[in-house]
């Protein structure tokens, strides 16, 4: 990966300038993984067992306390439950689902979201499978594609900058921007449910990440 | 913020650190430290590269406008970013070419696709019909569920209980239809045809040639010295042609509009007529009048390929037949054979084509004797008497009993009915008969009133009177089909015929009791009266009967039936309602899909493979799937296969065996355990690109092309398409008009001619042996006729709901209102109003426009009952359902009597008044989705 040049960057040059060790990045990762898994739909994934497998992955995070609790009542509810309650909200409805899992339509559609996303996978190598590239604003895609910029942040053997960078600027311009008010919608259709709880546990969870990722960046010294 | 990891907790369900596990279910990753992975510095990084496209498809959008537009469809990661027009057409002889061709509905569908309200999974209701409570199910959930339930009755009360309804978003993909069509043969289900259902059905053409398509390409309105635009609207409703009328003009072409309303296309007219609602059939016959009384007509023509000259019995209104000359005719019942009175022999003599075919109608007619009047010189006009076995009757002519008729409607006698001035219409008239080719251009709004099939029967009188049918740049223009043989063969191939089609107006007259409605709005003594002669019908045998039927189950797919079905709210309760099961098959979200009880996911315009023939362009256009189908959706044909797969193995599970059916008269057997292997042939199906294939190949006129060279070149142009009329057998369109009057073989009608006079025993007891003005039924004490019509913003309530076109409108549904009509109920523009009458109400947008005139409204069809407030639209006043006129139930005539897609009653679609009055906010029950969603 070449380094850029400041010509080329417009706006302020940002650096690291606090501590992100790779375990971080990788409790980091291991915790976007298992939001996404929260939000997959359990008739596309086993859920359950998915969740089930990622047990602790919030554990070691200081924000993750509210999801561990939600994975864990994820993992262990009744399946049939969990696919109705999740279709019901998020895949199926009347008039489309009352609450699309899909930032373009939880945002109206407006021009270039999806594009900006997909500039985002296609910039880092992160390519969709042919069944769900329709998609690449779901939810669950876009928090799996935040698991894996911490992954090779994780990795350290690369332009770490990039990633870092990227998780940051992804939250802002996407996540950020949607997923409080999905977490709103949710609620006003389904207060108190289950989903409720996980998309308002993820609004939070991903603010908290911000904030700590925006500690960690700066502009770059002289 | 401080952020330090618990190491032992995070070590429990991690690997260390350095190990961080990539775990990915949708995505997969480019190798870390790919070189060709730039640096990130900022989001502008993202935007320096060029935007590429991995493909561009061809396709195009597989719904009823007649477009058929070649687009380039442009796909990058999976995902259709935007549609561009393929302008590589040619025209036809010197008339300007198709293309480019497409519209804003087109335009928007990469990004409607995506929206909102598509269908992405199997869904089964979980509460209240229409509730809108769903869960997702799997698809070996629902073919099997649903399978079970086709079977419990196919086995035990018949599978003709069960329907599979389709509409024009079906009818318009070859493939889709035939796959929809062989499905049914096999499984014994009814189709009830939606032509007549939807009121589209020329049942008045159809009379008069014997056949139902008159269209030709459109690039012939260029060739029109004179176009009268009538019951059409182009501008909004034709856009990628209508740029034909404005060439036409500029070369000098009169156009002349004819709309009640104000339309976008007579704004770019020479001239508009505007008559009162529902009296078009008196200003046509007010225009016979006129080309008769004036001489303006083509005597050699209606003398050869008219009924005009043939001879009628003065003293019971009957054509003067063999049965009545001869005992060898009355006893061979020689109905058929029809008599001229000769100027050169001054006698009687058999009208040349009459009287040779075993089969009065049909195509075996065409293939004997000729219209060719060789030395005979029938007379027009004139009285004689003739000897018959019942002694000496006076006989004249059908033409002077037309002029006759037509007298009685002269212009100034009309104008009190049509509110045209008498100079106008003659003027108008003038116009039209003075130059040649002259065209009437005509949509399907004829058809939706009661007595539309007269309109179309006067509107034939005036083209055919001044020589223009069958004629470059003349005639009727409704549409044309493409022969269907290859969709038919492939329904039945390796199978035989073994389907049931029905005509849906009376299929809906007998489960949604309209006989009740007609006599709850039209009073009693019309309900008996229209009743007794339906009942007649049946038990003469002339139309099939299906009131034994029962209606249990219903699949719909390609229609959104629950919004747009003439009396829909006594539909709805009496027949849809009651249904055991509603199965639907869309693409999209909409009222019918609301009231299932199980929601299959369609395949959307650019996501399936199929091949489009609309006879309005001289091309085969290819829907090449670009992407595939979003979510869990499949094709139409991918659905039926898994229908089919879920009957077989379940009736092999339940230990099913073949049961017997009947259909028309011949013996069924209906082994449901094979269903799978019959509908793909044993496998040699294997996909809709196959069935495109099959039918590709099968049907006449279409260039034998591979599925792959279509969907590579997006457009190929149809054999023998130079000129702008379908006039050759070997094109894919129906070319009998001018194959009769090009080579003078006789129509397939009864008396082998165009025939205008038709005097079967309930024509004439209605008086309706020729056409004639009838007043529009009205509901007492309910002022106002509702008109409706093709909208600009969307295909029937295909994109109805997107937002940028709601943008472009009002957002939410309008009706238009007279300024004077809007003033008197004290409603101003943009306020709510209930529209309303005795069959029901809704809510709409008041559009206060001086284009309508006083004592009609008007309303853009389409709306979905969901975008309105209660839920109803249009339809809920739509009270005229039950109004089956009873001379489109004639049969024992020769071309009359029930021929699916060609003789049925059309559903009615007019012929009823409202009110509206302003709405108080308090009133609405919710708001309409649209508005809710902006
Ligand atoms: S919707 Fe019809 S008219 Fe419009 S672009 Fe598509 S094919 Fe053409």
């Amino acid at each position: 990966m070449s380094a850029p040049t400041d010509a080329a960057a417009p706006g302020p040059v940002r650096a690291i300038v606090a501590p992100r060790p790779a375990d971080v990045a990788a409790a980091r990762c291991a915790a976007w993984g298992a939001c996404s898994d929260l939000v997959a739909s359990p008739h596309d994934v086993d859920v359950r067992a998915a969740l089930a497998a990622r047990l602790g992955s919030f554990d070691a995070l200081p924000h993750g306390a509210g999801l561990a609790a939600l994975a864990e009542e994820l993992a262990r509810a009744d399946e049939a439950r969990l696919r109705a309650e999740y279709s019901g909200l998020f895949e199926v409805g009347s008039e489309g689902p009352p609450v699309p899992i899909r930032e373009d339509l939880q945002t109206g559609q407006l021009a270039g979201t999806r594009e900006d996303i997909v500039r985002f996978y296609d910039f880092f190598g992160y390519r969709l499978d042919d069944r769900f590239a329709w998609a690449p604003d779901h939810l669950s895609v876009e928090l799996e594609f935040v698991h894996f910029l911490c992954y090779r942040e994780a990795q350290q053997d690369d332009d770490v900058l990039s990633y870092v960078l990227a998780q940051l600027d992804f939250a802002e311009r996407h996540l950020l921007r949607w997923v409080p008010a999905l977490a709103g919608a949710t609620a006003t259709h389904a207060a108190g449910s289950l989903y409720a709880r996980v998309v308002a546990g993820l609004a939070d969870f991903i603010r908290a990440d911000h904030a700590w990722q925006q500690s960690t960046v700066g502009p770059a010294g002289p | 913020m401080s952020f330090t990891t618990d190491r032992r907790r995070f070590a429990q369900g991690l690997a260390a650190a350095s190990g961080a596990a990539l775990s990915m279910r949708y995505g997969v990753a480019a190798a870390a430290g790919d070189a060709a992975t730039p640096a990130y510095r900022s989001f502008e990084d993202l935007l320096r590269n060029k935007w590429t496209w991995d493909r561009v498809a061809r396709g195009t959008h597989g719904t009823n406008c007649a477009g058929t537009c070649a687009f380039n469809v442009y796909i990058r990661n999976g995902i259709v970013w935007r549609e561009e027009q393929q302008g590589m057409y040619a025209p036809s002889g010197d008339a300007p070419d198709y293309g480019p061709r497409g519209c804003q509905k087109g335009l928007r569908h990469a990004k409607y696709m995506y929206g909102p309200q598509r269908i992405l999974y199997p869904m089964k209701r979980v509460g209240g019909r229409g509730e809108g409570r769903w869960e997702r199910i799997s698809w070996e959930q629902a073919t099997t569920e649903i399978a079970d339930r086709f079977l419990d009755l196919a086995t035990t009360e018949g599978p003709q209980c069960v329907t599979y309804g389709s509409g024009t978003q079906m009818s318009v993909k070859l493939a889709s239809s035939a796959g929809l069509f062989r499905f049914a043969n096999i499984t014994g289900v009814t189709v009830p045809e939606f032509y007549s259902g939807v009121g589209d059905l020329p049942t008045g053409v159809y009379m008069t040639l014997g056949q139902v398509y008159t269209g030709d390409v459109m690039a012939a309105v260029y060739k029109a010295r004179c176009v009268l635009v009538w019951m059409s609207n182009p501008a909004a409703t034709r856009i990628p042609d209508a740029h034909f009328f404005w060439e036409a003009r500029y070369n000098g072409t009169k156009l002349v509009a004819i709309s009640p309303e104000f339309t976008p296309t007579a704004m770019h007219c020479n001239h508009w007529l505007n008559p009162k609602p529902g009296t078009d059939t008196a200003l046509a016959m007010s225009m016979v009048h006129v080309i008769l009384d004036e001489g303006l007509y083509d005597a050699a023509y209606i003398r050869e390929q008219t009924d005009l000259p043939l001879l009628v019995r003065l003293d019971n209104g009957e054509f003067l037949r063999e049965e009545d000359l001869t005992l060898v005719g009355r006893l061979a019942v020689r109905e058929n054979v029809y008599y001229l009175w000769d100027e050169a022999t001054g006698g009687i003599v058999q009208a040349p084509g009459t009287g040779l075919a075993e089969k009065p109608a049909g195509r075996e007619r065409r293939r004997h004797g000729s219209l060719d009047l060789g030395a005979i010189r029938p007379a027009l006009e004139g009285r004689w008497t003739v000897e018959t076995l019942d002694g000496p009757v006076e006989v004249t002519t059908v033409f002077a009993r037309l002029v006759e008729r037509a007298a009685a409607h002269a212009p100034e006698k009309m104008q009190p009915v049509t509110g045209l001035a008498p100079a106008v219409v003659r003027k108008v008239a003038r116009m039209f008969a003075a130059v040649k080719p002259a065209m009437i251009y005509t949509g399907y709004a004829a058809c939706k009133w009661q007595h539309g099939d007269m309109l179309q029967r006067a509107m034939l009188l005036m083209v055919s009177l001044t020589g223009n049918v069958g004629v470059e740049g003349g005639g009727l223009q409704f549409g044309n089909a493409p022969r269907t043989r290859g969709v038919a063969g492939f329904a039945m191939a390796d199978i035989g015929p073994a389907m049931r089609m029905v005509s849906s107006t009376t299929w809906d007259y007998d489960h949604g009791d309209f006989r009740a409605l007609n006599e709850r709005i039209y009073g009693r003594e019309l309900a008996d009266t229209y009743d007794r002669y339906y009942r007649a019908s049946l038990r003469e045998d002339w139309f099939p009967d299906y009131s034994d039927r029962g209606w249990k189950m219903a699949f719909f797919a390609g229609e959104n039936a629950a919004s747009w079905r003439a009396g829909n709210n006594q539909w709805r309760k009496e027949a849809f309602d009651r249904l055991r099961t509603i199965v639907v098959l869309a693409p999209d979200m909409g009222v019918t899909a609301l009231h299932a009880d199980y929601v299959l996911p369609i395949a959307h315009h650019y996501e399936r493979a199929d091949v489009m023939l609309q006879s309005r362009i001289p091309y085969v256009q290819v829907l090449d799937a670009a992407v595939p189908p979003l979510g869990e959706s499949v094709d139409d044909w991918e659905a039926n296969r898994r229908l089919a797969e879920a009957i077989s193995r379940r009736a092999r599970e339940r230990g099913l065996g073949a049961v017997r059916d009947e259909v028309d008269g011949r013996s069924v057997r209906r082994d449901y355990a094979r269903t799978l292997d019959w509908y793909t042939m044993g496998g040699r199906i294997r996909s809709a690109k196959d069935v495109v294939q099959y039918v590709l190949n099968t049907t006449p006129g279409v260039p034998k092309v591979s599925f792959a060279e279509l969907a590579s070149r997006g457009i190929v142009r149809v054999d023998h398409s130079d000129s702008t009329l379908w006039e050759h057998a070997g094109s894919p369109y129906h070319n009998d008009v001018v194959e009769s009057v090009r080579n003078k073989r006789p129509y397939e009608t009864f008396t082998g001619r165009q025939q205008f006079y038709i005097d079967h025993e309930w024509f004439l007891e209605f008086d309706e042996a020729l056409p004639a003005h009838r007043d529009p039924l009205r509901i007492d004490g309910f002022p106002l006729q509702m008109l409706m019509g093709h909208a600009r913003h969307s295909i029937h309530s295909m994109w109805r709901d997107d937002p940028l076109l709601l943008s472009l409108q009002r957002g939410e549904p309008d009706v238009y209102v007279n300024p004077g009509d809007a003033k008197a109920r004290g409603v101003a523009d943009g306020d709510l109003v209930r529209v309303f009458n005795p069959g029901g109400e809704f809510y709409a947008l008041a559009h206060v426009s001086a284009g309508i005139q006083p004592g009609m409204i008007f309303s853009y069809h389409g709306w979905d009952p969901m975008q309105h407030r209660t839920r109803n639209n249009f339809s809920a006043v739509v009270t005229s359902a039950g109004l089956i006129k009873p001379t489109t139930m004639a049969g024992d005539y020769g071309h009359l009597g029930y021929r699916a897609l060609a003789f049925a009653p059309n559903q009615t679609y007019r012929d009823f008044t409202c009110n509206f009055e302003r709405a108080a906010d308090q009133q609405l029950g919710r708001r309409p989705a649209a508005q809710a969603s902006a």
